[in-house]
C-alpha cells in the first residue's frame, strides 16, 4: 500500500507541499546502510526558493518554473497547456506519437501492476505522487473532460471530473520529470499500455508549446549543441585542444604515440562520442583511440558541428529539437562518406540516433547506425588484441543503460566481452532487459539544480545503490577496489552522484568506469594498468 | 411473439454496434500515422534472442538477412492471451481474480458459438438433445458444461475483481464510478444467467430457440421472463462495451504489435519515403518560441532555431 494516498484531486489544491520527503521513509538498503536515521542529508529547498519557484509538488523541482505573480497569469498559463495538450491529439503536430499515446490514453485498466516495476515509486517509500500511473491519469482525465465529446456531460461517470487550475498543471509538470523514462512499467503491462510514454508526451507539452523545459535540456541542453556544436558548449576549436590533449595523455599513459583520425573522409565508421565523456571522462574517448589503434579500425571522429557530441536531449522532452539533432548527425555522417555511424558509451544516443530518428530519416540520410558494444564484441572475439583477464582481477559488476539493453535489446555483446576480461564478473540482480534504471535517466544526471541532485541520489539512484551493493556483498572492504561496469555517460554520471552522496567509494572502495577502460585495463602489452585499482585488490 | 421480435431486434442491433464500432476502432489504429519506433526487448519475433536481444547485436546488421519467427510471437501470444501471464508473473492477487474473470469470458463465448451451431443445427432440422446421436449428444453436454462454467467463472471473478476495487486502496483511488459499473454490468450477466438456467432453462433449449430464431430470423412465439432479461441484458452490453476501455482485446493487438513488438528498421523504399514525405509536409503549430510554428516539419527540424 502507498504512504501518502493523495489523490488526482489533492493535486488542484494549492499547499506549500503536497508530500514531505522524509528519508525514513524511503526504501531500506542493506549494509552498511541500514540504519534509517544515518540517511545522508537531504537538503531542502529555502523558503524564497519556493516562494519563488513551482516546487509544491514535493519540494524539489527539476525545471525551476516561476510562480507566476497574478491570477491572470495563471490563467494564461493553463489556457497554454490546454492548447498544447490539444495539439498532442493532433495528427499534424504529433504523427510521431500519436498512435502509441492514443493506445496509451484509451486502455489502461488501471490495475497498478506498473507500481512495483517502478524503481522511483518503490524506493521513495511508495509515495503515491510517484505512482507510474498518477501522472497518466492526470492526463486521462484532462483529456476526457476537454476533449472527449460529452466529457463534460460524463464527467461524474468517467472520472473526468478534475479540476484543472494552475497548481496541478505546474505539479504535473514537475511530476513528468520524476520518471526516468526508463520503461520498466511498460514492460510489465498487462496491456501493454507504458505510463514512460505518457510522462514523455507530458514534457512535450511543456516544452513545446510553453516553453518550459529544464535548462539543462533545453537552453544549456540541445538549444547550445545546436548553436555551439555541443551541449558541453565545445566548440570545433576547443575539440581540437582536447584531442591533442588526449593524445599527449595517451601517450604518458601507455606509451603508444598516434594522431586520432578527424575527419577523414572516406572512412568505414564515423565514431560519436557523448562531448562530456571528452571532459568528464577523458579516459574513455582516449580508451577508444587505443583499441581502434590497436586493431586497426579505419573510422574517423567528426570536428564538425554536432559531429562530435552524439548526445540529443531532444530524446527526453522535445519532438522538435530530437529531428534537428538527428538530422545533423545523419548529415555529417553522409558528408564525411562514411560506411556507418558507430555510437560510443553514450545510452541515450544510441537509442536516439538508431531507433528513434529511423523512421525520420529520409532515404539520402538513411546511414547505417550502429552500437560501439556489437563492434567491441567483435574486435576482441577476434584475437587482434592481447589481453589478460587477469589484469582485471578485481570484482566487476555490470549496469545495463536501458536506451541500449531493454530499449534496443542489445543484451549480450558486453557481456562476452566481460566474461572474457573479468574474471570475477558478476551479475546483479536482475539484469539484462529487467535491470533497473541507473536513476539519472532522461536528463536527471546533468540536471543540478538546487536540492534536485540529492532526490536524484537518495530516491530515483536508490534502487540501483542497493543492486550494487548486493552484486558486491561480503566484499564491501574499502581498501579493495570493486567497479561497476556502466557503459553510458549519463548511467556514469549517476553513479558518480550516487557513490559521492552515500560516500560509498570511501566506505566500500566502489568505484564505477566504462567498459572500454576495462578492455584497455586488460591489454597484456601496456606497460602500466589503466586502470586506478586499490594494490590489495590486484595480483 | 412481438416482444420476441422486439428482443431480436435488440439482438442484433447489439451486434451491428459491436461489430461496427470495434471495427472503426481498429481500422482507426491501423490506420494511424507512422510513428516513430518504442520497442520493449524481449521482442519474440527476433531470432535465437530469448533472453531480449534484437538484430542491433550483430555488427554490419543491415546487411544480413532480417530473420523474424512467427511461432515466436504466437509462443508469447497465445498464453498472454488464454493465461493473462503478463498479470500472473506481476500482479498475482489481480491474477487471481483477473484470469478466471477473462477465462469465464473465453467460454461464454463459446457458449454462445455452441449455441448458435445448436440452433443452425434445429433450423436443419434435428432437435438438439441428449439422445442417442453422439455428436448431438455432445453438443447439448458441452453447451451446458462450458456455459455454466464460463458464468461461474465470469461471476467469481468479477466479484473478486469489483472486490479488490472496494477494498484495495490503490485501486480504489484510481476507480470511476464506470470501472464499477462495468463490472456490476458483467456481474448481472452471469448472474442473472445463472438463475435463468437454474430455474426455467436448464438445458439451455430456451436459449438455443432465440439462437436458432436469430439465424433464421424467425424467433421462438415465447421465451420466459428470466431468459428474455439476461438477453436484454447481453444485448445493451454489446451496445456500451465498444465505447469502454473494454475493447482492449482490439487496443492489445496494436499496444503489442505495433507499437511494443514493432522493431521493423527502415530500409527506405517507395513507401515509405511517401509517407514521411507526407507527414514531413504538415504544418507545425506548437507554439513555443523555439519551434517556429506555422512551418512545415521538413522547416522547424532543418532551418534551426527560431528565438
Amino acid at each position: 500500500m502507498t504512504r501518502n494516498p493523495v489523490t488526482i484531486k489533492d493535486l488542484s489544491t494549492p499547499c506549500e507541499r503536497l508530500v514531505e520527503l522524509d528519508p525514513r521513509d524511503f526504501m531500506p538498503l542493506p549494509y552498511p546502510y541500514d540504519d534509517p536515521d544515518e540517511q545522508p542529508k537531504f537538503r531542502q529547498m529555502t523558503e524564497a526558493q519556493m516562494q519563488r519557484l513551482e516546487a509544491s509538488l514535493d519540494g524539489t523541482t527539476a525545471i525551476q518554473i516561476p510562480r507566476p505573480q497574478t491570477k491572470k497569469e495563471e490563467e494564461e498559463l493553463v489556457r497554454k497547456f490546454l492548447a498544447g495538450v490539444g495539439r498532442l491529439l493532433s495528427e499534424d503536430d504529433n504523427w510521431t506519437f500519436l498512435g502509441p499515446l492514443m493506445l496509451r490514453l484509451e486502455y489502461c485498466a488501471k490495475c497498478q501492476t506498473c507500481a512495483e516495476a517502478c524503481p522511483i515509486f518503490v524506493s521513495s517509500g511508495r509515495q503515491e505522487i510517484y505512482r507510474p500511473n498518477f501522472r497518466s491519469e492526470v492526463l486521462r482525465r484532462i483529456i476526457k473532460k476537454y476533449f472527449t465529446p460529452g466529457g463534460k456531460l460524463l464527467a461524474a461517470f468517467n472520472g473526468a471530473d478534475i479540476d484543472v487550475n494552475w497548481t496541478l498543471v505546474a505539479r504535473l509538470a514537475e511530476s513528468a520529470y520524476r520518471c526516468t523514462l526508463c520503461r520498466r512499467c511498460a514492460k510489465v503491462c498487462p496491456i501493454g499500455v507504458g505510463n514512460g510514454m505518457v510522462s514523455r508526451e507530458i514534457r512535450k507539452v511543456f516544452s513545446q508549446e510553453m516553453g518550459l523545459a529544464p535548462a539543462e535540456l533545453h537552453r544549456l541542453g540541445s538549444v547550445q549543441q545546436l548553436a555551439t556544436g555541443s551541449s558541453t558548449g565545445m566548440t570545433p576549436a576547443a575539440l581540437a585542444d582536447n584531442i591533442e590533449f588526449m593524445e599527449e595523455e595517451v601517450e604518458e599513459k601507455t606509451g603508444m604515440k598516434f594522431k586520432w583520425p578527424i575527419d577523414k573522409e572516406g572512412a568505414d565508421i564515423l565514431l560519436i562520442h557523448n562531448a562530456g565523456e571528452f571532459l568528464a571522462w577523458p579516459e574513455n574517448p582516449e580508451a577508444f583511440a587505443i583499441i581502434f589503434e590497436a586493431a586497426g579500425i579505419n573510422y574517423t571522429l567528426s570536428s564538425d558541428l554536432l559531429g562530435y557530441d552524439a548526445v540529443n536531449y531532444g530524446l527526453w522532452y522535445d519532438d522538435v529539437q530530437f529531428a534537428r539533432v538527428a538530422l545533423k548527425h545523419a548529415e555529417i555522417a553522409k558528408k564525411l562518406k562514411v560506411k556507418k555511424i558507430v555510437i560510443g558509451e553514450c545510452g541515450h544516443a544510441h537509442k536516439a540516433l538508431t531507433v528513434i530518428a529511423d523512421r525520420v530519416l529520409p532515404g539520402e540520410i538513411n546511414i547505417p547506425r550502429e552500437s560501439c558494444f556489437t563492434l567491441l564484441d567483435e574486435i576482441v572475439a577476434s584475437g587482434r588484441l592481447k589481453l589478460d583477464p587477469w589484469r582485471n582481477n578485481f570484482p566487476v559488476t555490470l549496469h545495463d543503460p536501458c536506451n541500449v539493453v531493454r530499449l534496443m535489446g542489445i543484451v549480450e555483446p558486453q557481456r562476452r566481452i566481460l566474461r572474457k576480461i573479468a574474471p570475477r564478473f558478476r551479475e546483479m540482480h536482475p539484469h539484462g532487459t529487467e535491470n533497473y534504471c541507473c536513476g539519472g535517466g532522461s536528463g536527471f544526471a546533468i540536471i543540478q539544480g538546487l536540492n534536485f541532485p540529492d532526490w536524484r541520489n537518495a530516491v530515483s539512484g536508490r534502487m540501483k545503490f542497493k543492486q550494487v551493493l548486493e552484486a558486491f556483498k561480503g566484499e564491501l572492504d574499502p581498501s579493495k577496489t570493486k567497479y561497476i561496469c556502466a557503459p553510458c555517460s549519463n548511467c556514469k554520471g549517476q553513479l558518480r552522484g550516487v557513490l559521492d552522496y552515500f560516500d560509498a567509494t570511501n566506505r566500500c572502495g566502489i568505484q564505477y568506469t566504462g567498459l572500454v577502460e576495462l578492455i584497455v585495463n586488460a591489454m597484456a602489452d601496456l606497460e602500466k594498468p589503466y586502470l586506478e585499482v586499490a594494490e590489495a585488490a590486484a595480483v | 411473439m412481438s416482444g420476441v421480435w422486439a428482443l431480436q431486434g435488440l439482438t442484433y442491433l447489439g451486434i451491428l454496434v459491436f461489430v461496427v464500432v470495434v471495427a472503426r476502432k481498429a481500422f482507426r489504429y491501423a490506420s494511424a500515422p507512422m510513428h516513430l519506433r518504442w520497442e520493449i526487448y524481449p521482442v519474440p519475433h527476433e531470432v535465437g534472442k530469448g533472453y531480449g536481444g534484437s538484430y542491433m547485436e550483430e555488427v554490419d546488421w543491415w546487411k544480413k538477412p532480417r530473420e523474424t519467427t512467427l511461432i515466436g510471437e504466437l509462443a508469447a501470444m497465445i498464453p498472454e492471451m488464454v493465461f493473462l501471464v503478463a498479470l500472473l508473473h506481476h500482479n498475482r492477487k489481480m491474477w487471481a481474480f483477473s484470469f478466471p474473470f477473462h477465462g469465464g469470458i473465453y467460454l461464454s463465448i463459446g457458449f454462445v458459438l455452441l449455441l448458435l451451431l445448436g440452433g443452425i443445427v434445429q433450423a436443419l432440422g434435428t432437435a438438439v438433445a441428449a439422445g442417442p446421436d453422439a455428436l448431438l449428444f455432445i453438443l447439448y453436454w458441452l453447451t451446458i458444461i462450458i456455459g455454466v462454467l464460463g458464468m461461474i467463472a465470469v461471476a467469481l471473478g468479477a466479484l473478486g475483481l469489483l472486490a479488490r476495487r472496494v477494498f484495495n486502496g490503490d485501486l480504489r483511488r484510481y476507480s470511476t464510478p464506470a470501472d464499477y459499473f462495468n463490472l456490476v454490468f458483467i456481474l448481472l450477466i452471469a448472474i442473472v444467467g445463472l438463475i435463468s438456467w437454474l430455474t426455467v432453462d436448464l438445458s439451455f433449449g430456451q436459449l438455443r430457440a432465440f439462437a436458432q430464431g436469430l439465424v433464421t430470423l424467425n424467433p421462438p412465439a415465447a421465451v420466459d421472463g428470466l431468459v428474455y432479461a439476461e438477453v436484454v441484458l447481453l444485448s445493451l452490453f454489446l451496445l456500451y462495451m465498444p465505447f469502454t476501455h473494454m475493447t482492449h482485446f482490439v487496443g492489445k493487438y496494436f499496444t503489442y504489435h505495433a507499437v511494443r513488438w514493432d522493431d521493423t528498421p527502415n530500409f527506405g523504399g517507395v513507401s515509405y519515403e511517401r509517407q514521411l514525405q507526407r507527414l514531413l509536409t504538415r504544418k507545425v503549430s506548437w507554439s513555443a518560441p523555439h519551434v517556429g510554428k506555422g512551418r512545415s516539419w521538413v522547416e522547424v527540424a532543418t532551418k534551426g532555431v527560431q528565438e
